[in-house]
């Protein structure tokens, strides 16, 4: 569904991301983990056009995802959900919901329908500005947007960041929900306990390069990542 | 008290005009942080395609302001597109140094082409004055006052219900996150350029039909005069430039009606640097710090 080879981005002087190779197929739950600065970010923007690469290629069924513009890239099912949620401070939650289906107009009812039912509060909350939700709800509310736009590909950009523990294991259920309902995820992840549990495979970053590959569990079992990131 | 009403009349007149200018300004800053010093003299074409229009082909007023609103939209888009979309990744200050070639090519493409003189614009509404209460009130004064609310009313429609206006005010508060739902940037910063336009080409109309006088620069002053009214309301901020707009009027006729009509200019600059120093965020902005 989803490849990436070779990929190369820089921040300016700074190379970000020095060649990475990684695959999403149909269906999965794909993980990439490493540490902060890791170039996770920078891999995910790439791939939905905010960053150009220096070098390498996406590609997405038969598309050159480098060549697209973000609203292009939209269009052609991906939508993301970004660090730090990013909701539209000043419109309500419905308004901001409205937006992610700013190229569904015809589906827009039949989504929202959809989006209250995996995010009752949403429902609840959608007369209100956005930027008064707690962080947990910010973090549906960024989710339920990019869902809106009825993504075959969800990428999801540290969905648990700064989140109360009790928010972290629902967002995670949530994203296997989605998962299960038919939508391939690629999940950008600190919290690498969690985020290898749901994953079907998932890459270790290191240095804006892939240090480590495997299954969700192998992944999880494994000493080096064991040592690296979940704490022995 | 006669002269204090009669004054606030005037001012209000006056003010709708600056409101007008001043939205155009603030809703362009709004979205893509420039400010459009070319914004007065899409003005002047609106001023100068009324009087065209009005002249050649004898329409009335209604359909003056009209078609005025639809030539300088295009215009506005088209200098966007030229000019300003070539320099969306360029540092702020060339769009900057760039607004400020633009309204110096306006001013003197128009005066090339058509001569600087100033000429009469032709009263297209025939000028009458009603006496209430010991107050002069002319019906082009009520007629400028009707219109711009009118308009404001329609701009405040068209930015909170529609899907555009929702567009725009996603593309002002968070680029990226615009950019990630899929709203291209470019047909928002379009569209907000067509309407910031428009209301400034009626303004231009307008502002014939009060003073009966047009020529090629008349955009200067009033532009930079609309420009400290959005500021005074708060850059950004759309209810702000309407009532930044309707206090800088009401400043210039008060300061002129006690006598100091020579510093009418210099009193609105004055409120600019005060307004600058004291409250640098406007009456209604957010006070945001500005990222490095």
């Amino acid at each position: 569904m989803l490849n990436v080879t070779n990929l190369q981005v820089n921040y300016g002087a700074i190379k970000a991301v020095q060649g990475v190779d990684f695959t999403v197929n149909d269906g999965e739950i794909v993980t990439l983990i490493g540490a902060n600065g890791a170039g996770k970010s920078t891999v995910l923007k790439t791939i939905s056009g905010l960053l150009r690469p220096k070098a390498g290629s996406v590609t997405y069924g038969n598309l050159d995802l480098t060549k697209l513009s973000a609203s292009k890239i939209v269009a052609a099912g991906i939508a993301q959900v970004p660090e730090g949620r990013h909701v539209f401070a000043g419109l309500s939650v419905m308004e901001n919901l409205k937006m992610g289906a700013y190229l569904q107009p015809k589906h827009q009812a039949d989504q929202l329908a959809v989006v209250f039912d995996q995010f009752p509060v949403l429902k609840e909350r959608r007369n209100q500005d956005a930027a008064t939700l707690s962080g947990g709800e910010q973090q549906m509310l960024a989710m339920g947007r990019a869902l809106m736009a009825r993504p075959k590909l969800l990428l999801l950009d540290e969905p648990s960041m700064g989140l109360a523990p009790i928010y972290i294991n629902k967002i995670f259920a949530i994203i296997k929900a989605i998962n299960a309902s038919g939508t391939t995820v690629l999940l950008i992840e600190q919290n690498a306990q969690q985020a290898l549990q749901i994953a079907d495979r998932g890459y270790v970053l290191a240095a804006g390069t892939v240090k480590l590959t495997g299954t969700g569990t192998d992944l999880l079992n494994s000493e080096a990542v064991r040592a690296a990131y979940l704490g022995g | 008290m006669q002269t204090f009403l009669q004054q606030v009349i005037n001012g209000l007149s006056l003010g709708s005009i600056y409101a007008l200018l001043a939205l155009g300004y603030t809703m362009v800053y709004g979205i893509i942080k420039l400010i459009n010093f070319a914004h007065g003299d899409i003005y002047m074409i609106g001023a100068f395609w009324g009087y065209y229009v009005i002249n050649t082909y004898h329409v009335d007023f209604f359909v003056a302001l009209l078609s005025s609103m639809v030539v300088t939209a295009g215009l506005g888009m088209l200098i966007e597109f030229l000019a300003y979309r070539p320099l969306r990744h360029s540092p702020r200050i060339t769009a900057l140094i760039t607004a400020i070639g633009v309204s110096y090519f306006l001013e003197n493409g128009m005066s090339f082409l058509f001569g600087a003189n100033t000429r009469d614009f032709p009263q297209a509404v025939a000028q009458r004055n009603y006496q209430v209460a010991g107050i002069t009130v002319s019906n082009i004064q009520v007629l400028i006052l009707v219109t711009a609310v009118i308009l404001m009313v329609g701009l405040q429609l068209i930015v909170q219900k529609t899907k555009m206006g929702t567009a725009m005010r996603a593309v002002a508060v968070d680029p990226e996150a615009a950019a990630l739902v899929g709203i291209d940037p470019n047909h928002v910063i379009s569209f907000t350029f067509g309407l910031g336009s428009a209301l400034a080409g009626a303004g231009g109309v307008l502002i014939g039909l009060y003073y009966n006088s047009i020529d090629p620069l008349m955009g200067m002053t009033p532009g930079i005069k609309a420009f400290v009214a959005a500021v005074v309301g708060g850059i950004g901020s759309i209810p702000g430039a309407a009532i930044g707009g309707f206090l800088i009027g009401l400043l210039e006729t008060g300061v002129q009606a006690i006598g100091l009509s020579a510093y009418k200019d210099a009193a609105v600059y004055v409120v600019l640097i005060v307004i600058l120093v004291i409250l640098p965020s406007g009456l209604l902005g957010k006070n945001v710090k500005e990222k490095v």
